[in-house]
């Protein structure tokens, strides 16, 4: 009993001792500067963290197209930039032209008329056609649902 | 009233009908919602006609999903899977309408097409 007692003891005894050495670790080191900061630093960053602005591209619809038309096939980043760019100049483009169609016809609304108008005159042949097939397939679809 | 509520609540789990994008009752993958934001914000005309958002979006989808597919082939015919710059500018200039499309446009790190003026070929004697 008595050795078992003592042996029970010991640990008991030991984790006290310990506990005394970690908080002296830290207290020793606490007059050191080099893990004082890091801890602040990262305080400092979570109350004055700025929420990151968030860019808006066409990216994630090009990839899902791209999969729809080849599902094994990737892209690269610089190609996607190269994409989004098109994408951001043909919508500028046939923007551009429709205001312009609305402001000549004395009219205050741009209406899918003018957009297919815009098309007709900003692409060029087969594409115009085309193009004007698939937005009316699509606003037909859209106005029936 | 609370009858009404309850009603109302029930009509739509009833019918089961979820809330659709734009972008879904079109049957399109480009943004409706954000091209009628762009297109309202930047002041193109005081106001902006619904089915032209649409129309606009279709129109976008309609000419990424043509590159896509011709760069896509070329990549496969160079035996890669992967779209790189290179690729886009050989089937933007070996395609007329998109070529005029984009004739006063420079693709970053692509290249040129390749081309050997006739002048500067040897003279061929033609017996």
């Amino acid at each position: 009993m008595a050795p078992k007692a003592a042996a029970g003891k010991k640990p008991a005894e030991k984790k006290p001792v310990e506990e005394k050495k970690a908080e002296g670790v830290p207290a020793e080191k606490k007059p050191k500067a080099g893990k004082k900061l890091p801890k602040d630093a990262s305080g400092a960053d979570k109350k004055k963290k700025k929420a990151k602005k968030s860019i808006e591209t066409y990216k994630i619809y090009i990839f899902k197209v791209l999969k729809q038309v080849h599902p094994d096939i990737g892209i690269s980043s610089k190609s996607m930039g190269i994409m989004n760019s098109f994408i951001n100049d043909i919508f500028e483009k046939l923007a551009q032209e429709a205001s312009r169609l609305a402001r000549i016809n004395k009219k205050p609304t741009i209406t899918s008329r003018e957009i297919q108008t815009a098309v007709r005159l900003v692409l060029p042949g087969e594409l115009a056609k085309h193009a004007v097939s698939e937005g009316t397939k699509a606003v037909t679809k859209f106005t029936s649902s | 009233m609370a009858a009404k509520g309850k009603t109302l609540a029930s009509d739509s789990a009833a019918s089961g009908k979820k809330s659709l994008s734009r972008s879904q009752k079109a049957g399109l993958q480009f943004p409706i919602g954000r091209i009628a934001r762009f297109l309202r914000n930047r002041k193109y005309a005081q106001h902006i006609g619904t089915e032209a958002t649409v129309f606009l979006a279709a129109v976008l989808e309609y000419l990424a999903t043509e590159v896509l597919e011709i760069a896509g082939n070329v990549a496969r015919d160079n035996k890669r899977l992967r779209i790189i710059p290179r690729h886009i500018q050989l089937t933007v200039r070996h395609d007329e309408e998109l070529n005029t499309l984009l004739d006063d446009v420079t693709i970053c790190s692509s290249g040129v097409i390749p081309k050997n003026h006739n002048n500067l070929l040897r003279i061929q004697n033609v017996c």
